[in-house]
């Protein structure tokens, strides 16, 4: 019963009947002769008893009405609701099209109505659909508490898709171990045919209209690889529409418009455009890039702006000590982002390593060189890493690696043949270094990193790789310059990949040092646009974008159908509705049958 | 010029259209006077009517010489007799020729049937036929007197206008009753009236029938009998008895109302076709003009 004060009309009753009572009954008229109505009654002496209950019938009808009427006003909950334990989990979709006309208005307010038109025992969560579907708090029946969480809901600029948070949604009725449960979905247009629906008992309320949208749909920017000074920026706009579009597109760098012009796009197009520009060098955050669509007309404003960050090219010193060795010359020397010297095992001295963010010794050592308390400066060792046995291992894949370590991202190890794979064991015990094996062979430690943290938050690395660079084939493989590159990012005590471009609802992680500048709980920026990332340094700029084209096409056409969820939703109209209905009805009798004009 | 009557006197045109008018007998009557309506008497009129043989002391000039040159025996041409007729107009007075709607404006029945009983008397009396009207409801009430000639017709107008109150029941058998008892010479009795008693019209008609009255009946009704105007819950209230009745006339029950309004009609009529009686219904809506002059004569009251 959402509006219970509501029930304080009932007590007009009395005063309904009270009325009734004093009603003139019957108007006083003088006919000729009553010989022909005596004639009419007597033929129609059956219906006599209805006659003298008609009054009263007509009463019973208006009280009906009236109490039918303040049970409307009260909004009750439906019956299925109140009988015996009951779960609806509402997924509310929060993603980007969302946004487009009132769509998110009326799901907020159909949220709300379903939260208040639901029965004292029945207990319900919101889903919140987005890029990462999110439970907002738990199952519960305190209407109070539900219509607070979807009064908080907010709109997003987060892709994703629907089916992914009504998995979650099935994952909780599950849970619950309910079997009187149902998943309401509050989306907009299109909504999935039956067929498309993800469960059963998945009932969808669609809100809004299909309408045509122009959106950028995706935006990246990069230096060119033979000229680092000039930036190139991609550029996707699509015309999700039956007809074709123009519209004027601007761009703009740090703020200020550089270059503007018209697009055109054919009905359903999508157009990548390149711009290059050598803006001078960048702010240490990072170059920001921002572009506009201009006049489009469009329901969806959000995705006509897209963003992207440059950030400033790092300058890594890099010393290689080595006898030389083509496969590491080459890998360094593929970054454009590291500049490295190359010294001879004779000529190198320990004031040379200090100076270099990293230091790569090829199957040498320095005399005196012990792995597990290095000198100052950062090192990577190949094949002799002072933690080495004279045993040599016989070469097979690693037994297992750690894929998500910055050092290995992007790099295979599965299928690695590694034939000269020294065995070696880290340093046990409680030291000042921290030890992990980031990929481990049977019986040896394949990759061992190590890091020191001092208490002047100084920092020293160490990775320490059993086998020397020409004794397997990695560096025949493409994940070679990669690891090596990794690696010395990491060695430096850089990001291994600087995360300037996320999608809206992608959690932020923060390197060490970090925080993200909003406040939100989550680190989840949901709003497409700049946002910084305080640091050391002055920090650093990340752009959001949805980073989903399929949520721009705002259309309802193809192989999508609304028939069937309106269908469901007449299905369930609410009881407040079918009392409203009733009551319209009995008026209607009632004035049919009573107060009717004859005009026959 | 001003009379002490409250109908409306006919303007000229309308009373020469009545003067050609004649009221319609089926039947022959003997009168007591010369006048324009054949009788069952010969006399002396140009109408031819028979022959019959020659007896002493005829009238020599009626005998019939072409056919003595013919057949060799006398005869005598005998020629119609044209008489007066005793016309009779009995008005119904009861309460309910007296209820008028409360809506329409229009004339009472008895208004009407006073107009109507006017004009019938005047194409009467225009024909030389005498002219009596009596008043009845319950029983019958007093009479104008026999009056002939166009002469009478103001007073025949002022005995109209002051109709006296009368009971406000209706039975139409015991005025027939106490009519026919009160004549001698039987002639054309018209009944003007609603027909609304509840014994019926049936009994009256069959005793003036009885009493060799040619018989016309000209019912009067209000357009709101055969149709009530509106539905709701009424306490009906009788004008002639007042008794009340409780009704809610919904649909069904005026639909059913109206099939007895018919029935009620289909009994009248049929009870004047089993008497050999003129019927003609009149709606108090309708043109007095076209009820007259028309409807009277479709009827077969006047021709």
């Amino acid at each position: 019963m959402a509006f219970p004060a509501a029930l304080w009309f009932l007590a007009g009753l009395p005063v309904l009947v009270l009325l009734y009572l004093l009603k003139v009954r019957h108007r006083l008229r003088v006919v000729p002769t009553l010989f022909l109505w005596d004639a009419m009654t007597r033929e129609d002496r059956p219906r006599a008893l209805l006659r003298r209950l008609r009054q009263w019938i007509s009463l019973l009808l208006h009280l009906l009405i009236y109490t039918l009427l303040a049970l409307a006003l009260a909004r009750p909950a439906p019956d299925k609701f109140l009988a015996g334990d009951s779960v609806t989990v509402l997924v509310f979709d929060c993603r980007l099209p969302m946004q487009a006309g009132n769509r998110f208005e009326l799901a907020r307010e159909q949220a709300e109505r379903v939260v208040r038109e639901s029965g004292g025992r029945h207990r319900m969560a919101v889903v919140r659909a987005g890029r990462v579907p999110r439970v907002l708090g738990p199952l519960g029946s305190d209407k109070r508490t539900l219509l607070d969480v979807v009064h908080d809901i907010r709109p997003s600029d987060e892709g994703g898709s629907i089916p992914a948070a009504v998995d979650v949604a099935q994952q909780m009725l599950t849970l619950s171990g309910t079997h009187n449960g149902r998943i309401l979905v509050i989306s907009g247009p299109p909504a999935p045919k039956d067929s498309a629906a993800p469960a059963q008992g998945v009932e969808w309320i669609v809100c809004g209209d299909p309408a045509p949208n122009l959106a950028l749909t995706r935006m990246a920017a990069r230096r060119l690889p033979g000229s680092p000074q000039t930036q190139e920026i991609q550029l996707d706009v699509a015309n999700f529409g039956d007809a074709p579009r123009e519209a004027a597109l601007e761009w703009f760098h740090e703020g200020s418009l550089f270059n503007a012009q018209t697009v055109r796009l054919e009905a359903g197009e999508i157009k990548s455009l390149f711009q290059s520009a050598s803006p001078g060098p960048a702010p240490a955050q990072g170059a920001r890039w921002e572009v506009r669509l201009r006049d489009t007309g469009d329901d969806l404003t959000a995705d006509d702006v897209a963003f992207a960050v440059m950030p400033p090219p790092p300058h890594l010193r890099v010393l290689l000590v080595s006898e030389g060795n083509r496969f590491l010359e080459s890998a360094l020397a593929s970054d454009e982002e590291l500049s490295f010297e190359q010294l001879s095992p004779a000529a190198f001295r320990q004031e040379i390593a200090s100076g270099m963010d990293a230091v790569i010794l090829d199957d040498w050592l320095p005399p005196n060189f012990d792995a597990s308390v290095p000198p100052p400066g950062n090192w990577m060792l190949f094949g002799r890493t002072s933690f080495e046995t004279p045993d040599v291992h016989p070469g097979s894949p690693p037994l297992d690696w750690l894929a998500w370590h910055p050092v290995l991202r992007m790099v295979d190890l599965d299928t690695a043949n590694l034939v000269r794979v020294r065995s070696q064991h880290p340093p046990t015990g409680s030291g000042p270094w921290n030890w992990q094996v980031l990929a481990r062979m049977p019986d040896t430690a394949l990759i061992v990193a190590g890091e020191l943290r001092s208490e002047d938050a100084s920092r020293q690395r160490l990775l320490a790789l059993a086998f020397p660079a020409d004794g397997s084939d990695l560096p025949l493989r493409i994940g070679f310059p990669v690891l090596i590159s990794n690696s010395v990012r990491w060695l430096a005590g850089l990001p291994v990949h600087e995360v300037r471009t996320l999608a809206a609802g992608d959690p932020l992680r923060p390197g060490p040092g970090e925080s993200w500048s909003d406040a939100s709980p989550t680190n989840t920026p949901d709003r497409n646009g700049f946002h910084r990332i305080l640091g050391s340094g002055g920090g650093r700029i990340a752009a959001i974008n949805t980073e989903d084209a399929g949520v721009s096409d705002l259309r309802g056409g193809g192989t999508v159908s609304t028939s069937a969820p309106s269908a469901r939703w007449k299905a369930g109209w609410p009881p407040w509705l079918w009392c409203a209905v009733l009551a319209f009805v009995l008026f209607s009798a009632e004035w049919w049958w009573f107060h009717r004009r004859i005009t026959e | 010029m001003g009379l002490p009557t409250d109908i409306p006197i006919f303007d000229a045109d309308f009373l020469a259209r009545l003067e050609r008018l004649h009221l319609l007998a089926r039947r022959l009557f003997r009168g007591t006077r010369r006048a324009e309506r054949r009788s069952r008497r010969t006399g002396a009129s140009m109408e031819f009517a028979d022959h019959r043989n020659y007896t002493p002391g005829d009238d020599l000039r009626r005998i019939d010489w072409n056919l003595y040159g013919r057949s060799n025996r006398l005869s005598l041409k005998l020629f119609e007799e044209e008489e007066d007729l005793p016309v009779h107009l009995l008005l119904d007075t009861s309460a309910s020729m007296r209820w008028r709607p409360e809506k329409g404006g229009r004339l009472s029945k008895f208004d009407f049937g006073r107009r109507i009983a006017a004009a019938v008397a005047y194409l009467a009396l225009a024909g030389l036929d005498r002219v009596n009207i009596h008043f009845f409801s319950e029983t019958l009430g007093p009479d104008l007197g026999m009056v002939r000639g166009k002469n009478n017709f103001h007073s025949l107008l002022r005995f109209l206008s002051a109709a006296p109150d009368m009971p406000p029941r209706t039975s139409a058998a015991d005025s027939a009753r106490a009519f026919v008892r009160r004549l001698r010479q039987p002639g054309i009795a018209v009944l003007i009236g609603d027909c609304l008693d509840p014994d019926g019209w049936e009994e009256a008609l069959r005793i003036l029938r009885h009493d060799r009255f040619d018989t016309h009946v000209i019912q009067i009704l209000d357009p709101d009998e055969i149709n009530p105007p509106t539905g709701g819950d009424w306490r009906l209230v009788d004008a002639e008895t007042g008794r009340t009745l409780d009704v809610t006339a919904d649909p069904r029950t005026l639909a059913g109302y109206r099939a007895a309004v018919k029935s009620f009609l289909a009994r009248v009529e049929s009870a004047c076709r089993r008497t050999d009686a003129a019927h003609v219904r009149a709606l108090t809506n309708m043109d007095f003009a076209d009820v007259v002059l028309k409807h009277l004569r479709q009827g077969g009251v006047v021709k």
